[in-house]
């Protein structure tokens, strides 16, 4: 009885001197979210990108506000194994090839929600900009065995902002530049538990270099999250884009008044639930809106009749995934994914359901060796069923601080809208395209980890490829092998001053011709610099692109021509005015390389770009 | 690699069978403590000593300080039982600092307990909390008789980036 009085006397004191105790010993967690440098594309759960057993970039938001890029497409420039084609100035065409592979191949997913095209089968991502982008994921290789159709090269994952700083604060930004080209945009986030969100909106204008070389893009996107429970959140998010370019004809066919405007929207609510520790569930829903309009009046002094033609796409997209983990060694992965896509126009009014399964399995063994495999059964409207499998794998070496990798999978792409039903050229009988790939490399580590390096060969063999036969109807007749190597390095000098390299050797073969395959360089790299002295800091990118062949289809010229190769260098120079706001100027093109990526269309000259940010 | 550390801070306060009146005047008994590490949710449990960083192995002493001279610190009997940081908080990068009060029973058991701090999240204070309770202890010794003491023990959650590996 008398020991319980001294405890609780013992408890009492306790409470008195608790604060004394641990203020002074204890160490503090930092107020901010610790940096993740997480990876989700790869297994559809968040993991450490150290546990990543595919090759995979990560672009972070501070690599981001670093470049000061305006465009996505310029942060994907240099990533090895990608091949970023704009077709002449901004706001045109872009096709991006992840190691060879059709731009179709391609899978473009913003925040789970996939944004290519229904009816052409490639992202519009020349309308993509940075302001609300917290980072962006590029896996290489195939990966249908998660994401379906589509990603046959690999994936590329933009995770927009939602975390906000506690209270209210906003940021903005307003730049000056060449041709006339303004940008202006402003941020809104705030959190107060249990909420937070993030809101955007841009608008930039430029006249371009040419006559019909404008482009005006309106963009605003939000970001919600709500903490429903202890153990749930409730997340919801939109983005709108609208676009109006000029356009040209065709290669080497500028056109005085051809234009064309996109809108796209694309909203996005998911809830997920971690019921237990070892049981985490998420069901999402998306809706993805994508408008094309294209008008050509009839060019001044000439009759020709005005050309008009207008496309409206949705998908909806459903889906539920589970994970349940084995102590910290297994986590299994089972989901199933419905998407309905309709398109129509004036002549054609159709839609397409495709159901997807799929599992996967992590194994961890000795913390150090980790086996991925995992199928994928997609059960297509038109063609039936396709399985997409794949088994990677990774090795940790403590001793020498390298990792091991390797991977060999299956992907496919079903045909798009326009590919099954378009009106005149439609084949419903087509049967998706099929590739197999595998790659193997490395990761090492060096110089007490201020440095890394990765290298790794890629393989892959693509069947069924559609392509148009004489009479203009598409076939699955084309088969191709592309093969190359990846090699990537950065280097930590010292605190202020980071390099970084890549190169990337592609042999892309079309194997019924044994011709390469166009605008896909045998070599292309980049070297980037990032130094900070003061309030100074200074970003430089520069990309070199070698030779590669293309076809531009005009009689006169040579069937397959011999495209230059081209060097790009993008630099960035800020100054820290106070905490709250910068000045930067920016250029783009500074080696004023008169270059077309894509044969016939010219990619603009050198540019320069002032700018304020501010932000509180 | 998200590393995932607990660190915990043990912090001893002892009292021992002196009245109660004598308490409030006496010098507040506070043991120096020690910092300990858990390395990954149920990696073997280590702790540092006057900043070495050593296991945690039954039967050692883990509290130091100033106190009567016949009084024995209570002390780890056995292996105690890993602090895991829940999934769903390393996922939402959930952190904070946590301190528990526990009664060490004269059995050397986990008696009554008391969140003194709170980490703001009811995920990690459970999972601290129902690690600590299992615990055992040898208890606190005086005169060669063992007897009921009170230590606090403060647990730091906290999310760490790491390039590579541990």
């Amino acid at each position: 009885m008398q020991v319980r009085t001294i405890s609780l006397v013992t408890f009492v004191f306790a409470v008195s001197v608790s604060s004394f105790v641990f203020s002074a010993e204890e160490p503090k967690p930092s107020q901010e979210e610790p940096p993740v440098r997480a990876v989700v594309t790869t297994t559809r759960r968040e993991i450490p990108i150290e546990m990543a057993t595919r090759f995979v970039t990560v672009i972070t938001r501070e690599d981001i506000e670093k470049s000061g890029e305006t465009y996505v497409i310029n942060l994907l420039r240099g990533v090895p194994g990608l091949t970023v084609v704009q077709s002449g100035s901004e706001g045109r065409t872009v096709s991006v090839f992840i190691r060879g592979t059709n731009s179709t191949h391609t899978l473009v997913l913003v925040d789970g929600v996939e944004i290519n095209s229904l009816t052409t089968g490639t992202p519009n991502l020349e309308n993509f900009t940075t302001e609300n982008i917290e980072r962006i994921e590029i896996l290489r290789g195939p990966q249908s065995v998660l994401y379906g159709s589509k990603a046959m090269g690999g994936v590329i994952h933009i995770i927009t902002k939602s975390k906000g700083k506690t209270g209210l604060h906003g940021a903005g930004v307003f730049e000056y530049g060449t041709y006339r080209t303004f940008n202006e945009g402003g941020e809104i986030s705030g959190q107060w538990k249990p909420f937070s969100f993030t809101g955007t909106g841009a608008r930039l204008d430029t006249r371009g270099p040419g006559e019909n070389d404008g482009f005006e893009n309106t963009r605003a996107s939000g970001h919600g999250k709500l903490q429903v429970t202890e153990n749930s959140n409730l997340e919801t998010s939109f983005q709108y884009y609208n676009a109006l370019a000029g356009i040209e004809d065709g290669p080497f066919a500028p056109d005085p008044n051809n234009w064309q405007r996109s809108r796209e929207q694309i909203a996005n609510t998911s809830y997920e639930v971690g019921l237990t520790e070892w049981w985490h569930q998420s069901v999402q829903y998306s809706f993805f809106h994508d408008m094309l309009l294209n008008i050509d009046p009839p060019n001044p002094g000439t009759g020709e009749a005005e050309s008009r033609f207008k496309l409206d796409s949705d998908r909806h997209h459903l889906e539920y995934q589970s994970v349940f983990f084995v102590r910290d060694f297994d986590a299994f992965t089972a989901g199933y994914e419905f998407e309905y896509g309709e398109a129509n126009n004036k002549s054609f009014d159709r839609l397409i359901r495709n159901h997807g399964w799929f599992l996967q399995n992590e194994l961890t063994l000795w913390k150090i060796w980790q086996i991925v495999a995992g199928v994928r059964i997609d059960h297509h409207e038109l063609f039936g069923e396709t399985a997409s499998p794949l088994v990677s794998s990774s090795l940790w070496i403590e001793k020498t601080l390298t990792q091991i990798k390797a991977s060999f999978g299956k992907g496919f792409r079903a045909p798009t809208l326009n590919e099954l039903f378009y009106p005149g050229f439609g084949n419903p009988a087509l049967q998706p395209e099929k590739n197999w790939g595998w790659d193997a490399g490395f990761e090492q580590s060096y110089w007490n980890k201020k440095g890394s390096f990765s290298a790794d060969y890629f393989h892959n063999s693509l069947k069924n490829l559609i392509e148009f036969d004489a009479k203009f109807i598409p076939q699955n007749v084309s088969r191709a092998r592309t093969q190359g190597v990846e090699l990537e390095n950065q280097i930590q000098l010292c605190k202020d001053l980071t390099f970084s390299t890549s190169y990337t050797y592609t042999d892309a073969v079309d194997r019924a011709t044994s011709k390469r395959l166009t605008r896909r360089p045998w070599h292309q790299g980049k070297l980037s610099l990032t130094y900070d002295w003061r309030k100074f800091h200074l970003r430089a990118d520069w990309n070199w692109v070698g030779t590669r062949e293309d076809q531009t289809g005009i009689s006169g010229r040579p069937p397959r021509e011999k495209n230059s190769g081209y060097t790009r260098l993008d630099a960035l120079l800020s100054f820290d005015l106070n905490k709250w706001s910068e000045v930067y100027f920016r250029g783009e093109d500074l080696t004023n390389d008169h270059y077309q990526e894509a044969l016939g269309f010219n990619n603009p000259t050198a540019r320069f770009f002032v700018g304020i940010k501010a932000r509180y | 690699m998200k590393k995932i550390s607990v660190s915990l801070l043990f912090t001893a306060l002892v009292l021992s069978s002196l009245p109660a009146t004598a308490a409030e005047e006496a010098q507040p008994l506070v043991l120096k403590s020690v910092e300990s590490r858990v390395e990954g949710p149920g990696l073997p449990f280590e702790f540092s000593f006057d900043g070495k960083l050593s296991e945690a192995r039954t039967g050692k002493i883990f509290s130091t300080g100033t106190h009567a001279p016949d009084f024995t610190l209570p002390f780890l009997k056995e292996e105690p039982a890993p602090i895991r940081y829940p999934r769903w908080a390393v996922r939402e990068g959930w952190q904070g600092r946590f301190v528990i009060a526990v009664e060490i029973l004269t059995s050397g058991e986990v008696g009554r307990w008391k969140v003194m701090k709170s980490t703001g999240y009811p995920l990690l204070d459970r999972a601290a909390t129902q690690a600590i309770r299992r615990w055992h202890f040898h208890p606190g010794m005086e005169s060669g008789r063992s007897l009921v003491s009170c230590i606090q023990i403060p647990i730091l959650f906290q999310l760490e980036e790491e390039f590579r590996g541990r």
